[in-house]
């Protein structure tokens, strides 16, 4: 019981500390209502009386009015309020160590497009018409067409051709959105002589502004409680998981068996050939040792950290010893295979031991 | 000369039954050098690696067995083991070096190269200590290890088993077939004109909305859109009833967080319902999944340390008794980590803009510290699910190089190409070792070898990065994405992250809250809880959705069959399911290397 009510209360506190945490990354806020907001805009459309203000409406005195009489004490802004600010171009210690908002072209560059590998579509259109290009030969298959280039130029009739000829043309150098400029960078843009830049501006987050911070407060006290409920509960919920409530001695004589049946192999082995010893091997590799396996977190439970690794040290070399005398056996190698069978049941017994004694 | 007399090393070269052999060996490099430049090359095209180890234990099968005629079951664990070490370092190569080329960063190979091989060695010693504790002690799955088992058994299994095995490789062929068929011209799922379905994916969603009564209430913010992918099918019926949690983490995720940030306005207005998902992911779930991520793995990693010192113990103890050695000494351990440390320190003195050693050693102590800690977190997800969260961990060491170096790229990017160096080949070895317990391999001569080999892989992939991207520059003028055929998509995002990194747009928050609530989790008592939750979280909803089917599939089977049968069957036809899109993808993956 115990253990059900832990792992509920440890699912519904991920579920909501996940829901909380993720409510630390939205991209709004909420604002009460004052006389005036002028920097924040609203974060999508709302209905006020009969008009609807659009996402984006910055709050002056006259919006938030209309707000008002509408009834409302407050809206979601947009946080951070603008997503991007414009700097000078010359302004180099404005933009340096920030991120582009929009793409920055820098100057020119020659690019070289391989005949066969580049589509002919919208994008590649835009680029050839940027850097002057008039026309373009393309083909699929054996249909080959030389095209007139123009902004209107419908390309979907050409989906699936490619360029015929490979081309190196000459096209605006972009910085691209999302880049950070560094020294560099920065040194490309003030030298290219642009206008402006377009720089964004990141959310920083506050706890102070986390709204559901309590949600993820009380999500943490679910899991606290639930580990604790688990816990407690825990050797029963290891006999559930194992499937052995109640059956606590079944595991050891599993061992024991194994370790029986290594033993009485170790006892035939030197007269048995490569065949026989592998038709021996594996009703052991596949009854109990699996069962113990399987059954492994109750014994953790019982014998502890150290008492479990020292067990499960000595029943894991025997098994793997095991596992070589099966390989060597099916291989043919009959001397490996019978010494690993002496090497598997002495070690099987020292771990039939560890949970015996 | 015996084993005693000769030391641990003569152990490791017995004789007494084929194990490490010069057939192996060769055999394992060789396979190993061309998976590996085939997978960077196709990786880079196509934004994900393929693992090697089943590849590698099929070809083994054909060559040691088939060509040589010798080839013993443990001695084709030892090629698998070689050939998955030097293949296996390729992703965390192609997931972060590509960026120094996006970034128009000057690139020193040899320190670079210094900082891979320092990693990879540092990866695969520091998991040494816990493979007591994650196979023999938790005995973790790692489905892919248990499948490669399967097929390494298989012929001591019986024809039946044999040919369910093969049943499963063949299931899983035909119908990944038609995820990539339309790379060679042949229709794919897309030509059935099933409403929703493309060639990889069905979107269920879409069915559920058209269902008259239902689909009013199905939200077009919740994704619900499925990969045809039936490795992960495979691997969610080896994993089983624990793997359920990763379904539970993605529901969570996709279909209860996405949905009601949503509905309660907290996405910016301009995104739409059905975009809800992708920009919940980005700067909500994706956040929170690593930080329940990182919390679990450290909380679980506390609760393991009783266990990993009583695993040390029974090494020390062995040892002491004069037993044969089965684990390599922990003096390797030892010795190695001061070696990676001075490599690393060495590296970010020189990559570092001020050239500090105060800096630089603070930035190595970090790094052998976290490829510690992290190679653990890989290995552990792996382990429990096959899942490895590679590219989050990237972004993550990425981020705390960038934090020590105050921004410094060259010197972040560089510890963190040798951190994922590192994890990837943590995680690989233990599936190796699971391989090799299932066929009673000693753990001191796979791990030794590993040892040994795992400095060519950094080596292979970061050559074949290095011409790609010089016939690339010399043609396009760029090394990657751009026009070039190498979009290099991992890589690309992992500088969009930097870019995030320093223009302040980290989310801290919600990574910090994400581990809290991991850890907790962990505290829980259930092994692995906030690792599963978190990594569920992250992955995408389209694969965990056919894995968790697995995982029903497992337990419907144990209900019905019993578990000896499940196990005795089930698990064989899934181990055949995981290998055959694995040897399909290789397949294809070659195809667009020979320029297709």
């Amino acid at each position: 019981m115990k253990s059900t009510v832990g792992n509920l209360l440890l699912v519904i506190g991920t579920v909501f500390g996940g829901i909380a945490a993720a409510n630390s990354a939205k991209a709004s806020r909420w604002l009460e209502l004052g006389d005036a907001h002028p920097g924040e805009f609203l974060m999508r459309d709302v209905e006020a009386g009969d008009r609807t203000l659009e996402a984006g409406t910055e709050l002056s005195g006259e919006v938030v009015g209309a707000l008002r009489a509408a009834g409302l004490e407050g809206v979601e802004v947009k946080d951070p309020p603008r997503e991007s600010e414009v700097v000078a171009g010359s302004d180099r210690a404005a933009y340096e160590g920030r991120s582009l908002a929009a793409d920055v072209v820098v100057g020119t560059k020659e690019s070289f497009l391989k005949a066969g590998k580049k589509k002919f579509d919208g994008d590649l259109l835009k680029r050839l018409l940027e850097a002057g290009e008039a026309s373009v030969e393309i083909e699929k298959g054996d249909a080959r067409e030389t095209v007139a280039l123009m902004e209107e130029l419908d390309v979907k009739p050409y989906e699936g051709y490619e360029l015929a000829e490979d081309m190196r043309i000459v096209e605006p150098d972009r910085l691209k959105a999302d880049s950070f400029i560094d020294a560099e960078r920065g040194a490309r843009i003030e030298a290219a002589g642009v206008d402006e830049v377009e720089l964004k501006i990141t959310k920083e987050f506050t706890f102070g502004g986390w709204e559901r911070r309590w949600l993820f407060a009380a999500a943490v006290a679910a899991m606290v409680v639930g580990i604790v409920l688990k816990r407690a509960d825990r050797p029963k919920a290891a006999d559930v998981a194992t499937g052995r409530a109640g059956d606590a001695g079944g595991l050891r004589a599993d061992l024991v068996a194994t370790a029986e049946a290594a033993a009485k192999l170790e006892t035939q082995v030197d007269g048995l050939d490569a065949d026989a010893i592998h038709t021996a091997l594996d009703p052991i590799l596949s009854g109990p040792i699996y069962r113990v396996v399987e059954g492994r977190e109750l014994l953790a439970v019982q014998l502890g950290a150290v008492g479990f690794a020292d067990m499960m040290g000595a029943f894991s070399n025997g098994e793997r010893a095991l596992n070589r005398a099966w390989s060597a056996a099916v291989d043919g190698n009959v001397e490996e295979a019978r010494a690993c069978v002496h090497r598997a049941a002495p070690a099987l017994w020292e771990a039939a031991q560890q949970v015996t004694s | 000369m015996s084993e005693r007399s000769g030391g641990w090393l003569a152990g490791v070269f017995q004789r007494r039954y084929r194990e490490v052999t010069v057939e192996a060996v060769v055999f394992g490099i060789l396979i190993g050098v061309v998976m590996n430049a085939a997978i960077t090359y196709s990786g880079l095209k196509i934004g994900f690696t393929l693992g090697g180890s089943a590849i590698a234990a099929v070809l083994g099968w054909g060559v040691l067995r088939g060509l040589l005629k010798k080839g013993a079951i443990v001695e084709n664990n030892i090629a698998q083991t070689v050939g998955s070490a030097v293949n296996t370092s390729n992703s965390g190569v192609i997931f972060t070096v590509p960026v120094l080329y996006l970034l128009g960063m000057q690139i020193d190979w040899v320190w670079l190269g210094a900082a891979c091989v320092a990693g990879a060695i540092l990866g695969v010693a520091f998991i040494i200590p816990t493979r007591k504790q994650m196979i023999e002690f938790d005995r973790l799955r790692f489905p892919t290890g248990t499948a490669v088992a399967a097929v390494l058994r298989s012929p001591g299994e019986g024809v039946k088993k044999a040919k369910v095995l093969l049943a499963g490789i063949g299931t899983s062929m035909l119908i990944y077939f038609f995820t990539q068929s339309h790379m060679i011209g042949i229709p794919g799922y897309e030509a059935l004109g099933i409403p929703g379905m493309d060639h990889e994916s069905v979107n269920v969603g879409s069915w559920i909305a058209a269902i008259p009564g239902i689909g009013d209430l199905w939200k077009p913010s919740m994704s619900f859109v499925w990969y045809i992918a039936p490795f992960a099918i495979g691997a969610g019926f080896i994993t089983g009833r624990p793997g359920l949690v990763v379904l539970a983490g993605g529901i969570l995720a996709y279909l209860i967080i996405t949905p009601v940030a949503y509905d309660f306005g907290w996405l910016p207005a301009d995104v739409a319902e059905a975009k809800a998902g992708g920009w919940t992911s980005k700067n909500m779930n994706r956040p929170l999944g690593i930080g329940l991520l990182m919390g679990g793995a450290f909380m679980g990693l506390v609760f393991a340390f009783p266990a990993i010192g009583a695993a040390m113990r029974s090494m020390k103890k062995a040892a002491a008794a004069g037993a044969e050695r089965e684990e390599l000494p922990l003096g390797v351990l030892y010795a190695a980590v001061p070696l990676a440390f001075v490599a690393l320190l060495l590296c970010s003195m020189f990559m570092l803009e001020d050239g500090s050693i105060g800096k630089a050693a603070l930035i190595a102590a970090v790094g052998t510290a976290w490829i510690w800690f992290a190679g653990i977190v890989i290995a552990q997800c792996t382990g429990m699910t096959d899942w490895s969260p590679i590219s989050g961990m990237a972004l993550l060491t990425v981020m705390i190089c960038l934090l020590l170096t105050g921004n410094q790229v060259t010197a972040a990017v560089t510890i963190g190409a040798a951190v994922c160096v590192a994890i990837t080949l943590a995680a690989d070895m233990m599936q190796d070792l699971k391989t090799g317990f299932a066929v009673g391999s000693t753990p001191i001569r796979q791990q030794f070898l590993e040892m040994c080999v795992v400095w060519i892989g950094p080596i292979v992939a970061l050559a074949v990065v290095w011409l790609l991207a010089s016939r690339n520059l010399e043609q396009y003028g760029v090394a990657f994405a751009g026009d070039t055929d190498l979009p290099a998509a991992q890589a690309v995002t992992l500088e969009a992250g930097i870019d995030a990194i320093r223009g302040g747009e980290a989310p801290y928050h919600l990574y910090g809250m994400g581990a809290f609530m991991g850890a907790l989790l962990s505290l829980s008592g259930i092994a692995g809880l906030g690792v599963l939750v978190g990594l569920s979280m992250y992955l995408p909803l389209g694969y965990l959705l056919p894995y968790g089917l697995g995982c029903l599939l497992q337990m419907l089977c144990k209900r019905i069959r019993g578990a000896a049968w499940t196990e005795a069957w089930g698990v064989p036809f899934a181990a055949g399911m995981l290998v055959g899109e694995g040897l399909l993808g290789v397949g294809f993956a070659a195809y667009q290397v020979l320029g297709g």
